[in-house]
């Protein structure tokens, strides 16, 4: 198949020829009526023909045509457009006045089509390059954070490449993929999030790996356009049913002269952000007493807890604080000895691009290094982007543009999670502890800490995660115009990259005494080839009636390979080596493949340019579906109504106003592999012991407990419906636009779960059903412009609702795959957002007087015994919202952005252990007061009375239950997300310096916070991007970043 | 024009190009990580080892059996101890001997048919009724003739009553030892029997002895032609201890067993005092194999077990933990093997059989037989044994066969959790005082039975409900079809 097509490519080019007639040239200088400046990237076509040119960067072009003359037709996206009848003339020069009444803006949607905003009938949003680069982020999704609606973006942590999770309008999946499809330069690009789960942690205790799209550098980027639903993204078929992130990059075809250079150099610092605030009246102990072994004063044989003797207590033997041989304990408080686990982080970024363009061809080249020292050791991460594209109009009027991307990303990282983790082990940490002062790891090698605990320090280093990403994206493309109605472009994209990871832990660490490598390689390789067809005719059946019709095929291959070596008890410290371990246990090999094929219409209608229709219709035909039912169509119909300039409504006060409406349906199918029921090695055990083959050399094998999908399985479908306005005030200097979608997924694949005794424990099959319906709204405001001072506001507002309406006949709740941590289980329950956490409560009275109040064990004066597999925390939050502010003045530029994310919970496993530990600020409170538990005690007849029992303030705090509902946080929190304050040198001061340009920026991100109603911030997801989400299983924290750029351009 | 034509001329061979693309889509599917067909000899390993490490794994013997039959008893964590079994245990069970072991015999059946293999389909059903007792025995009531046929779209199978379960399984256990060829055709992967269809013979005898003993009380008609029939001195029953169906495990993990393997990370079982006392009290040789001596503490001479169904906090109160005995090392050790059934249970069958007056013979002879095997088993012979059983206390007692009998099976089969829990059941002897200190949900009694797994209710409630009202409520208490007194 492939071969074919290169023929026919080949057949194109030697077949087409010029065929010369009688000509003569005609020339000109386009000008900005405004500014009379010269205007580059005009189209001057000669009406009737594809005999056309673009201008040059100054606004100059030259074009053949015939002796008889014509009419030369000037367009340029945002200016009116003129036609001038040539004449006998030889010189035409005209000046285009811009279009500014108009909300133009052209976007490019799905396919890489442009479009004018005002065509589309669907919500979408772009963000300029520069909103996301120079802004202390090296993560560009993170970049968007605050600014996009209808967007839900979370950061797993502050460790350098940590993933991070972008959802829009909400979870559409149950199983399944929720993210949107990555769109680069109009290929489809990986944004997999590859989790490595070598030794006894699972997913819990893997190190924090990154998202692909962490390897496209922002500096790369011209704009983002983020697609938002399903019929903004129906041209993309399967993949786009949770919207499409659209990334243009910098090409040539943007630049203004032949050659441009631009320079850029950044340097950030990190500090690490959210720790909470602890005590420092109490030290290590338990029951106000350090006792360590023998009373000789060996810190790691007491408790690791902070319970101890006051700091300044009189040192008795009973209080352990006067030793055995008389001697005093080092007994004092070290109130940032958790502070300085952390360090100052760094954030290098230097980049160079060339640009080019002389009308006719263009060419970039973009290199970019990103080089970050993360918040702790041993997290690190390395970027470096060489981008080179070109595209060039042949002689014959073929257009060909190709770019490649070479990438190679280095990250390194320590473990989340508890147990086995530096930060798991941050919780261990008494008041009284000097970590950073006292040694932590012994003349062999081995850690010094409590017994059966690993010393944060050590454990951070010796046992890291690495990986190495070397990464291609290469496009290439041909267009010609056969006739002038009718385009004809084929475009095909190899996203490929290879992830080598290598995970370690060292001999003599608790959970692998014996010592581990685990390495895990990943291959990915994925092809689109698009075919595009577009005609256009103006005028058809009535006068004002445009249409525009495309036609495309397209096939998407995706082929991914995982090997992983597990060499188990390593022979040598130190060496990390797979060939030199006592077993290989636990190695293996998957891959997959899966191929979809898709052809595509959209026919869109514009009657005067203020009445919109379009209509697209897709069938996709997928090999992971059964065949009977793999092929599967599904069509989206938008429109779009600018009745300002239908009813010709023109006042100063209301200028623009638009109504826009869609019902789209997207088909998805499986993943590979879904519809067999295949065997798997036998294995049989639980967490404490477990059996698994080879056996003395046999090998065994089970059918798997999941029946497959047979030949009954079938796509999932999302339908949704939008409307919305955009409306423009004064000028548009104030406008607004305004979304409200719902949509309904249903008939998903699932693996539901059947009764034991059928043989099988699950079954894949269609069932399930999850809607979604929200707001959305955007609005932006110029209010203050007097001279060269400007003041513009930027305001985005979300409100998603998220309900799983049915799962399965008789399932009421299924845990979400991925998770490994077992007490706390984000699951999807009928009836409940989906995401919820499910854990212990601590129980409460449910009627009558003393309603919601804890009900207390009068044995114990402590909380009844907690009631299990109860829905404790809802991680979906009420409201989002950001504000950017922009003030310009002359070169000065001052921005900041607020965000607000409102309600959502989190379920903190890290501020648990902080509690109960005793850490917490607040557990230092009243310490040594009786506290009395708020609740009531049942008198044993039905009726209550308040509860009056004193229990010590330990007890208090102690029995809270590390997951139960009593650490579950309101997730409500307002950042200072970013901040940035730039001077661009002005032009009379550089024209004698062969600077073209240059700017300083003072940028920060994450500055500050307020948290109401949690003592850490709340913005961490230790499990990563995915599904999972509110969960804080002592993982790393955030960290907020400050720093200087500089760029220039010659 | 002719321009034009060349042009739409080009369109042609990219067309043709892209017809080329959708061509075998579904041989993309194909999985290359996992194989869909099995060979039975990997099947068969799997399933044997999977399924009787489950049986002695925790939830059904360490946490489940042997605590009720007060073999051992729990020093930290003693919840199941005092009865209260957690609901996970439930499910775990129950969900891996369906879909974990009966499903994998299942299939071997399948393929034994479908390979004109009589003795792979022999050995499969002999597993596969062996698991079904099991199951029968814990809960009662189960689904057997729809359950494992969810390709057939049986989702919700019907629970069948224990009578048709033991019926089926009889059956099938009859059809088994005919279909047997003894130097017929090989069955690879076999880690019970390596092969040997003579041995597989006889335990598939063996098994139906012991399940139609179990019916004595409620069809003691059907009892009696089974027992007859087997025991009528020409069908091949377990001769000696070399016939004994056990598993070896093996010194390396991960081929261990399962007790060897919870010792590693955990410390909460002991010997229970139940045991120690009354063994102690017959002088039995078969306590220094069954108990440790404590590791410390004044009566290191001695074996110290712990009373069952202590709370947590009188068991810490019960001195250090080094002080009481542990399972005797035999038990803990890696290579423990994992016993199904023995020739000593045969031969207590055949005493109680005599005294039932199924067969004739001398039952005090068996009776005696049986403890010797039983002994001889922990490698006591001779002289030991015949002190044993001159004791006045070990002498059979022919006006209550089922006392005698009873005390010293309980004897016999320690190790075996749910089987010497079956054997308590039907024949009430020996007579254990409940646990000391047992949550509300015991009712004050020692359980007769495993409560339904949570996702039954859920999942397949008709069928589930219609159990439960016929064989009484899904509480511990509840007593089986065959438990009748």
């Amino acid at each position: 198949m492939k071969r074919l097509l290169l023929m026919s490519f080949l057949l194109m080019v030697t077949l087409l020829q010029q065929v010369a007639a009688q000509n003569r040239t005609v020339s000109g200088r386009v000008t900005d009526r405004q500014s009379n400046e010269g205007l580059p990237g005009v189209t001057v076509l000669l009406k009737g023909t594809t005999n056309g040119i673009s201008t040059n960067s100054d606004g100059t072009y030259t074009l053949t045509v015939p002796a008889q003359g014509g009419t030369l037709v000037f367009s340029s996206i945002g200016f009116v457009t003129i036609e001038r009848a040539i004449g006998t003339e030889n010189q035409v020069n005209v000046s285009l006045g811009s279009d500014s009444k108009q909300l133009n803006e052209v976007v490019v949607t799905a396919l890489g089509i442009e479009k004018d905003t005002r065509t589309l009938g669907y919500a979408t949003q772009e963000i300029k390059g520069g909103e996301v680069a120079q802004k202390s982020e090296p993560n560009v999704l993170n970049a968007l954070q605050g600014k996009v609606a209808g967007v839900n973006i979370t950061g797993a942590s502050g460790l350098a490449g940590a993933s991070t999770n972008i959802n829009i309008r909400g979870i559409t999946s149950l199983g399944g993929n929720n993210q949107p499809l990555f769109v680069v330069d109009g290929i489809p690009i990986s944004n997999d999030l590859n989790r490595t789960n070598g030794g006894p942690n699972g997913t819990l205790g893997g190190a924090q790996q990154s998202n692909r799209a962490l390897d496209i550098d922002p500096e790369t980027i011209a704009s983002i356009n983020i697609l938002k639903g399903p019929a903004a993204a129906a041209l993309y078929g399967s993949r786009a049913s949770n919207g499409a992130i659209v990334i243009t990059t910098k090409t040539g075809a943007s630049a203004t002269k032949k050659v441009e250079v631009t320079v850029t150099s950044g340097i950030n610092f990190q500090r690490v952000l959210g720790l909470p605030d602890f005590q420092n009246d109490y030290g290590q102990g338990t029951s106000g007493v350090n006792t360590t072994t023998d009373g000789k004063g060996d810190i790691y044989t007491g408790q690791v807890t902070s319970w101890g003797p006051r700091f300044g207590t009189n040192p008795t033997r009973p209080n352990g604080l006067l030793l055995a041989d008389n001697s005093l304990l080092p007994y004092r408080a070290y109130p940032n000895n958790i502070k300085d686990f952390f360090r100052t982080g760094r954030i290098l970024t230097n980049g160079v691009n060339l640009a080019g363009n002389n009308g006719t061809s263009n060419f970039s080249l973009n290199v970019n290094n990103t080089d970050q020292k993360g918040i702790t050791d041993e997290s690190v991460l390395k970027r470096t982007s060489v981008q080179l594209s070109g595209g060039t109009t042949l002689q014959n009027k073929i257009k060909i543009n190709g770019s490649v991307n070479f990438i190679q990303n280095n990250q390194t990282g320590p473990l989340q999670g508890n147990g086995g983790s530096a930060f798991g082990q941050l919780g261990a940490v008494p008041r009284s502890l000097d970590l950073e002062g006292l040694p932590y790891t012994n003349a062999t090698g081995g850690d010094i800490f409590f017994v059966n605990r690993d010393n944060p320090n050590w454990i951070l280093r010796n046992a890291p995660t690495s990986g190495n990403v070397t990464r291609f994206i290469s496009i290439a493309s041909v267009g010609y115009d056969f006739f002038p109605w009718l385009n004809v472009q084929y475009r095909a994209g190899l996203d490929s990259y290879d992830d080598r990871r290598k995970q370690s832990f060292a001999i003599g660490s608790t959970r692998v005494p014996l010592g581990q490598v685990y390495e895990d390689n990943y291959q990915y390789a994925e092809f689109t080839g698009d075919l595009l067809l577009n005609a256009k005719k103006d005028n058809i059946f009535v006068e004002g009636l445009n249409a525009n019709l495309l036609l495309g095929q397209q096939v998407n291959q995706r082929r991914r390979n995982n090997q992983y070596v597990q060499a188990n008890q390593l022979a040598f410290t130190g060496l990390y080596n797979a060939s030199i371990a006592g077993n290989y246990n636990g190695s293996g090999e998957t891959s997959s493949l899966r191929r979809l094929l898709g052809y595509y219409a959209d026919l869109s209608l514009a009657y005067k340019d203020y009445l919109f229709l379009e209509g697209t219709a897709r069938v996709d035909q997928s090999s992971t579906l059964p065949v009977k039912n793999n092929t599967f169509l599904y069509p989206s119909v938008n429109a779009s109504f600018v009745f300002t300039d239908a009813f010709g409504i023109d006042s100063d006060i209301f200028s623009y106003g638009k109504i826009r409406g869609n019902v789209a349906r997207v088909g998805r199918d499986a993943d590979p592999y879904q519809l067999e029921t295949y065997y798997v090695s036998g294995s049989q055990g639980n967490n404490v012991a477990s059996v698994s083959f080879p056996f003395n050399g046999v090998v065994g094998f089970t059918p798997n407990t999941t029946i497959g999908g047979g030949t009954a399985l079938k796509p999932e479908f999302t339908k949704s419906a939008e409307i919305g306005t955009n409306l423009g005030f004064f000028g548009n200097k104030l406008t607004f636009d305004v979304t409200y979608f719902k949509s309904v997924s249903s008939s998903q694949i699932l693996a539901v779960t059947t009764p034991g005794s059928t043989g099988y424990l699950s079954r894949r099959t269609n069932a399930g059903r999850i809607d979604n319906k929200g707001w959305e709204v955007l609005v932006i405001a110029n209010p203050v412009k007097a001279g060269s001072f400007s003041w513009d506001i930027n305001a985005n507002f979300t409100r998603l609702r998220n309900k799983v309406v049915e799962i399965a006949e008789g399932v009421e709740r299924s845990s979400i795959t991925g998770n490994a941590f077992t007490g706390t289980i984000p699951s999807y329950a009928k009836g409940y957002p989906y995401g919820v956490i499910v854990g212990n409560k601590k129980p409460t009275v449910t009627e009558g007087q003393y309603a919601g109040q804890y009900i207390i064990n009068p044995l114990t004066g402590l909380w009844a015994n907690e009631l299990t597999s109860q829905i404790i925390a809802d991680p979906n939050p009420d409201w989002q919202g950001g504000v950017t502010n922009t003030f310009t003045y002359k070169g000065i530029a001052f921005s900041f952005l607020i965000d607000a994310i409102y309600g959502g919970d989190i379920a903190s496993f890290t501020q648990a252990t902080y509690k109960a530990n005793g850490m917490l600020k607040e557990t230092g409170r009243d310490r040594e007061l009786p506290h009395i538990i708020p609740g009531v005690i049942a008198n044993g007849d039905g009726t209550y009375r308040p509860n009056n029992i004193q229990i010590d303030a330990q007890s208090y705090w102690s029995n809270q239950g590390t997951q139960s509902d009593l650490n579950v946080y309101d997730a409500t929190h307002y950042t200072l997300r970013e901040v940035s304050l730039s001077y661009s040198l002005p032009k009379a001061l550089l024209a004698r310096t062969p600077f073209g340009g240059a700017s300083f920026t003072l940028s920060g991100r994450n500055l500050f916070y307020i948290a109401p109603n949690a003592n850490f911030f709340p913005e961490v997801n230790t499990q990563g991007a995915g599904n999972i989400r509110g969960l804080d299983l002592q993982g790393s924290p955030s960290a907020s970043s400050y720093g200087a750029y500089l760029r220039f351009t010659f | 024009m002719f321009f034009n034509y060349r042009k739409l001329a080009l369109a042609l061979p990219l067309a043709l190009g892209l017809g080329a693309c959708d061509k075998g889509l579904e041989s993309l599917n194909v999985n290359p990580n996992n194989p869909t067909t099995g060979d039975p000899a990997y099947i068969l390993t799997n399933a044997e080892r999977a399924n009787i490490y489950r049986l002695f794994d925790t939830p059904a013997s360490m946490d489940g059996g042997l605590l009720i039959i007060q073999h051992w008893a729990k020093v930290q964590y003693t919840d199941e101890d005092r009865y209260a079994f957690r609901a996970t245990s439930y499910q775990s069970i129950w969900d891996g001997f369906y879909a974990g072991g009966l499903q994998d015999f299942n299939e071997l059946i399948r393929q034994g048919q479908a390979t004109n293999n009589p003795n792979l389909q022999a050995v499969g059903l002999i597993m596969r009724s062996y698991f079904f007792s099991v199951l029968t025995d814990i809960y009662g009531d189960i689904p057997y003739s729809e359950a494992l046929r969810l390709s057939d779209n049986i989702l919700t199978p019907k629970y069948d009553t224990q009578e048709q379960v033991y019926t089926g399984v009889i059956a099938d256990l009859k059809t088994a030892a005919g279909l047997i060829v003894v130097n017929g055709a090989a069955v690879n992967g076999d880690v019970l029997y390596d092969g040997n269809m003579a041995n597989w013979q006889r335990f598939s005898n063996s098994l139906r002895l012991r399940l139609a003993m179990r019916l004595v009380d409620v069809k003691p008609d059907v009892a009696r032609t089974e027992v007859a029939a087997l025991l009528n001195g020409t069908t091949p029953v377990f001769a000696s201890n070399a016939d004994n169906a056990e598993f070896t495990f093996l010194s390396n993990t991960p081929n261990t067993n399962p007790i060897y393997n919870n010792r590693l990370t955990r410390d909460d079982y002991r010997v229970s005092r139940t045991l120690t006392s009354r063994l102690a009290r017959l002088n039995d040789p078969r306590l220094s194999i069954y108990a440790n001596h404590p590791e410390c503490g004044d009566s290191a001479a001695f074996y110290r077990g712990i009373p069952n169904g202590l709370t947590n906090a009188a068991a810490s109160a019960f001195g250090q933990f080094c002080s009481s005995s542990k399972v005797g090392s035999y038990f803990a050790a890696a290579e423990a093997p994992g016993v199904l059934m023995t020739y000593a249970e045969v031969l207590f069958f055949k005493a109680e059989a005599i005294a039932r007056g199924f067969v004739s013979g001398n039952a005090a002879t068996e009776y005696q037989n049986a403890i010797r095997a039983s002994m001889g088993q922990y490698g006591f012979s001779g002289a030991d044994v015949t002190t044993y059983l001159a004791q006045p206390r070990v002498a059979y007692n022919p006006a209550n066969y089922k006392q005698s009998i009873g005390d010293q099976k309980w004897i016999a089969l320690y190790g075996q959790g749910v089987e010497a829990w079956s054997e308590w059941r039907r024949l009430d002897y020996p007579q254990l005082k409940v646990a000391v200190s047992p949550v509300g949900a015991a009712s004050g009694k020692i359980p007769v039975r495993f409560r339904y797994p949570a996702n039954e209710q859920t999942l397949n409630t008709a069928n589930r409900t219609e159990a439960v009202t016929r064989q009484g409520p899904d509480l511990l208490t509840t007593k089986l079809w065959w438990d009748k007194q």
